[in-house]
């Protein structure tokens, strides 16, 4: 301290050092301020958390009691660290309907980060607008329906889950909700219809069985719903449902050692899920996963900015996706494929590809990488990525003629080598 | 240090401009500091008052007008509630203890019963309070609270006089007849040592814990009841516990990063405890020879019951997250649970609920006792129908569940509100965390209560928006109790709301219904009459009920049976069988009265 002094008191630097040295100064010192106050330091918000009960330490959010002025103060006190995702969740939402008020695409993440913070007004608001803008938007349809259900409002969810299931017929997930939501209304013949009929039957679901076997006890048919929980446990063999449900069945079927053998099988399946249930509970602070949520939103509007031409915001939104949850895969992908574009980015395309296969091993992610080998002129390592692509089984016609064009390249780099012979079978699928 | 002027023109700019960034800096915090407070400042209700009460006709939720007497065009109220609550007296506020901490007890408190302490044939009402935790701040030390009815809405305060303010963290009461004097005792189960006062008669109470060996373990209390398990003329006592919670085992817990309470999976089951009556004043503690202590759960609420139709009395079990229990009882006092098999462990999609209360009461006028509990958010309250050896999943059908899906739900009262001959069922709501709005604006921690009506066709209606303004009462309820406070013939509520005062709700359903109701005296029984039986014909309508103690969540009413007769003006029948055995039986008895029967000696009895 006493040298900075000297350096002024004796005039060793010029004025205008002195200047910029303090406006550097009270940037850096406001942005610390801020930074504090969005709870971007952990140690500090360990020390806030720590002195629990103190609501005081949890005072900083100021937007939580302007957005619920009529809760008491004292318990809308939430910890830094959670009020800084949440607040970056209400901008991005904010940042995705001024940018894009017209696309559907940035009304179905804005809809989606308000229903994960529990601002269903707002949520609902957001898929009603996109279906003005688009009326057979099934992510709309599916948010409201999904809203409709927390809501008790059973009724009003069942035409938005029909015309998700008209609009995508391969959706499973709204079909087996729709199930749900029609034997919680007892409209169970419904029910049983659409699981029956209109359930693609090459799929194969826990759920479906599980729901069936329901209808079925309630209808008093005790064979199928026998029959349907015993699929159930086929499929997932220590299924509690199923086991009640078979205890159930033979209890009234009065085949008192069935019903005494499923209900010891059910307690002791029960009693592991619990013990499991409190090996996960032992993580407290659900913030990071929270995060993860966050996490996602980016990853979306970052492909959506991609979509509209808006590389660079695309790049920072898909970092910041990748800070909140290093092993994003999408987020991975989708810098690769942007920086793919980019001749001078290509050492970058392939550390998110690699990233990408590593942290998801599929078809896609090989691919890409194998792509992104082959921008940069690493055949050899190009080859074997398509080759890991292809040996999932999956034959995509890109994948197929990369393949061709490597060993093609490759015939011509070494003449004499022989083609390597196309097949799943010497690689292992990871 | 001589330094010209001129020489020290830099540094005094550069203080000069720090300072000015400086103070810039402290106005911001400062100013951030004031909005904050500001804030809370104002979102401090005003008025209990305002907190209170909706008024009436205006709707908060989009639930609707609220029909008025006489209101051309309205749709008839199908029941008409008022409060009454500072009219009546009663100035009861609950505490939890709170202090931001969200120890895992705090949202369970806490309860209330409703019984006639001193005989005088109005109904006196009794409540648990919580008592401060670590960490809240000091001040008057909160107790249990009895309120003396004396008739015309009229309570008064008669804790002191009585001698029943135990100070403990009140969880679950209950109250029967334990020495066979005329009189009901009370039993608290607190979080630490139970309390039992044994009512001396005279409009006073000893504390008999320790004389009685009831005191129980250091343990968190839940839901407790009376039932003579044996049927030797003794109750018994059944007493639940919640989980293996000491204050240094709290945990902090958050959900999308909101600070939450933790929950029954963070902490270890425990079984419940089962008291014997000895007949000379005291209990022994029977647990493991009665097999209650052979499982251990996470017992809530629970209501004792004829569920079986054997004669004697079958406890069930709210078990939170975890399945509940069905204990049959072998009419020796041995029970074997029997919950799976008999379908009431799990919800109909075989998963275990957050079960929180339970009542029993005959729903179909079948003359099987029908089962309805409490759960949480996202999860429906269950209406199990005893279908005689087995009991089914009825809430989707029935239509019972579907306007509770978003709230939690606490206490359950299934009675006869409208005195149409069909049992109607009320349902406590609030939720546990305070800042729920936070993360979820599908619930909310005030909320107001459900009245479904029973439709008599297996069907429930939720008539809460067209039932007077005492439903449009937006607190965090609790315990919920039924009895008819103003002995009009038609049954009042009396709901315990956390960390608010308590809610007295006068039924002015313009009903033209009758009804009938019937107190009994056992005689070789106990004298409560606890697990009678009363079947109820009245030309062709045919209602059952049985006298039970501790129902509810962790609550206690209705030693008073209250049949609701329709149309009908004249009851052909009325037989009691007594848990001895014994048989009464009345004919043609006229409506719109309350009967007193003492066992054995009426005109037809086989005792």
């Amino acid at each position: 301290m006493r040298y900075v002094l000297s350096l002024f008191l004796f005039r060793k630097l010029p004025t205008w050092h002195l200047v910029i040295g303090t406006v550097v100064f009270i940037t850096v010192l406001a942005g610390l301020v801020r930074l504090y106050r969005g709870g971007r330091f952990p140690f500090l918000n360990r020390v806030a958390e720590r002195r629990v009960g103190s609501s005081a330490s949890f005072a900083g959010n100021s937007r939580v009691a302007e957005r619920f002025p009529e809760l008491p103060a004292d318990t809308a006190a939430i910890p830094r660290s959670a009020a800084a995702v949440r607040e970056e969740m209400h901008r991005l939402a904010d940042w995705l309907r001024r940018r894009f008020p017209d696309a559907a695409d940035a009304g179905i993440i804005a809809g989606r980060l308000e229903y994960h913070l529990g601002e269903m007004d707002a949520a609902e608001d957001a898929f009603q607008s996109v279906l003005r803008l688009d009326p057979d938007n099934a992510h709309a349809h599916h948010g409201l329906a999904l809203i409709d259900v927390a809501r008790s409002r059973f009724e009003q969810a069942v035409p938005h889950f029909r015309r998700v299931i008209a609009l995508s017929p391969g959706a499973i997930g709204p079909m087996l909700e729709l199930a749900d939501a029609l034997i919680r209304m007892g409209r169970i013949d419904e029910a049983v219809d659409l699981l029956e009929k209109d359930f693609p039957s090459e799929v194969e679901s826990v759920w479906r069985a599980q729901m069936l076997g329901q209808c079925y006890l309630r209808r008093g048919d005790l064979r199928r719903a026998r029959m349907m929980y015993e699929l159930a446990l086929i499929l997932e063999p220590d299924d509690p449902v199923a086991l009640a449900g078979l205890a159930t069945v033979f209890s009234r079927l009065q085949d008192h050692q069935q019903t005494a053998k499923f209900t010891e099988r059910l307690r002791k399946v029960r009693e592991r899920e619990r013990e499991a249930a409190q090996q996960t509970r032992k993580v407290h602070d659900d913030t990071a996963s929270f995060a993860h949520k966050l996490a996602e939103a980016y990853t979306m509007a970052g492909r959506l900015c991609a979509v509209h031409g808006e590389g660079r915001v695309a790049e920072r939104l898909l970092h910041r996706a990748l800070a909140l949850r290093p092993d994003n895969w999408e987020a991975h992908r989708d810098l690769a494929e942007l920086y793919l574009k980019r001749t001078d980015r290509l050492n970058d395309a392939i550390a998110h590809a690699e990233a990408a296969a590593a942290a998801s091993p599929s078809a896609a992610t090989s691919f890409l990488l194998a792509r992104s080998y082959r921008a940069a002129g690493r055949s050899k390592e190009a080859l074997d990525a398509v080759r890991r692509a292809l040996a999932f089984g999956e034959r995509r016609p890109e994948a197929m003629a990369l393949y061709r064009q490597l060993t093609e390249d490759r015939e011509q780099n070494a003449p004499g080598a022989s083609a390597p012979k196309l097949s799943s079978g010497s690689y292992k699928r990871p | 240090m001589n330094i010209p002027l001129r020489d020290r023109k830099p540094l005094l700019i550069g203080l000069v401009l720090a300072s000015l960034g400086v103070g810039y800096v402290l106005w911001k915090g400062i100013a951030h500091r004031n909005r904050v407070v500001s804030d809370r400042n104002t979102n401090v209700p005003e008025t209990l008052s305002a907190v209170l009460r909706t008024p009436a006709g205006k709707s908060e939720s989009g639930v609707g007008e609220t029909p008025q007497f006489g209101q051309a065009g309205a749709a008839p109220a199908p029941f008409y509630f008022v409060e009454v609550t500072t009219e009546a007296g009663i100035d009861f506020r609950h505490t939890d203890g709170s202090s931001g901490r969200r120890y895992v007890i705090e949202p369970m408190s806490a309860s209330l019963l409703i019984f006639d302490y001193d005989k005088d044939t109005h109904e006196d009402i009794y409540f648990l309070n919580g008592a401060p935790l670590p960490g809240s701040p000091p001040g008057d030390t909160p107790r249990n609270r009895l309120y003396r009815n004396l008739g015309d809405w009229k309570f008064v305060d008669v804790t002191g006089a009585a001698g029943v303010g135990d100070p403990g963290y009140g969880l679950g009461v209950a109250a029967a007849d334990v020495d066979n004097n005329g009189f009901e005792d009370v039993y608290v189960n607190n979080l630490g040592p139970n309390v039992f006062y044994r009512n001396n008669g005279d409009g006073t109470f000893s504390d008999a814990t320790e004389e009685c060996g009831v005191r129980g373990g250091d343990q968190m209390g839940a839901g407790v009841c009376f039932l003579d398990a044996d049927r030797d003329g003794w109750v018994d006592l059944y007493v639940g516990n919640y989980i293996d919670f000491s204050f240094d085992r709290h945990i902090a817990r958050s959900i999308n990063g909101i600070p939450s309470y933790p929950g029954p999976l963070d902490y270890q089951p425990i079984p419940d405890t089962f008291y014997h009556n000895n007949g000379d004043g005291t209990f022994r503690d029977a647990s493991e020879t009665s097999g209650i202590g052979t499982l251990s759960g996470t017992c809530m609420g629970l209501v004792g019951g004829d569920f079986d139709n054997d004669g004697d009395t079958d406890i069930f079990v709210c078990n939170d997250v975890k399945e509940n229990f069905l204990w049959i009882n072998d009419g020796t006092g041995r029970f074997q649970d029997n919950a799976i098999v008999r379908g009431v462990a799990y919800d109909a999609f075989g998963a275990p609920q957050a079960s929180m209360g339970a009542d029993c009461g005959d729903l179909d006028n079948d003359g099987l006792f029908d089962l309805f509990m409490t759960s949480y958010q996202n999860e429906t309250v269950t209406f199990y129908r005893n279908l005689g050896a087995f009991f089914e999943d009825a809430t989707a059908t029935s239509g019972a569940g579907v306007s509770s899906y978003s709230y939690v739900t606490w206490g359950v009262v299934i009675a006869d509100f409208d005195n149409d001959g069909f049992r109607d069922v009320f349902i406590a709501c609030g939720h546990l965390d305070d800042n729920v709005e936070l993360r979820d604006r599908t619930t909310s921690y005030w909320a107001k209560n459900i009245l479904l009506k029973n439709l008599g066709n297996g069907k429930f209606e939720d008539v809460s928006g067209r039932s007077g303004p005492g439903l449009q009462v937006r607190l965090s309820s609790r315990g919920a109790a039924a009895a008819d406070l103003d002995n009009d013939g038609d049954l009042d509520i009396v709901v315990l709301n956390s960390r608010m005062p308590a809610t007295v709700l006068r039924n002015d359903t313009p009903s033209r219904d009758h009804w009938l109701q019937v107190r009994l005296d056992g005689r070789a029984s106990n004298r409560s009459a606890i697990g009678a039986r009363v079947d109820v014909t009245a030309g062709d309508l045919r209602l059952a009920d049985e006298v039970r103690s501790g129902r509810g969540y962790q609550s206690d009413w209705g030693r008073r049976l209250h049949f609701g007769l329709g149309p009908r003006t004249m009851v052909d029948r009325v037989e009691v069988r007594w848990p001895s055995g014994n048989r009464d039986v009345l004919e043609n008895v006229p409506g719109d009265r309350l009967i007193y029967v003492v066992e054995g000696q009426s005109p037809a009895s086989d005792g």
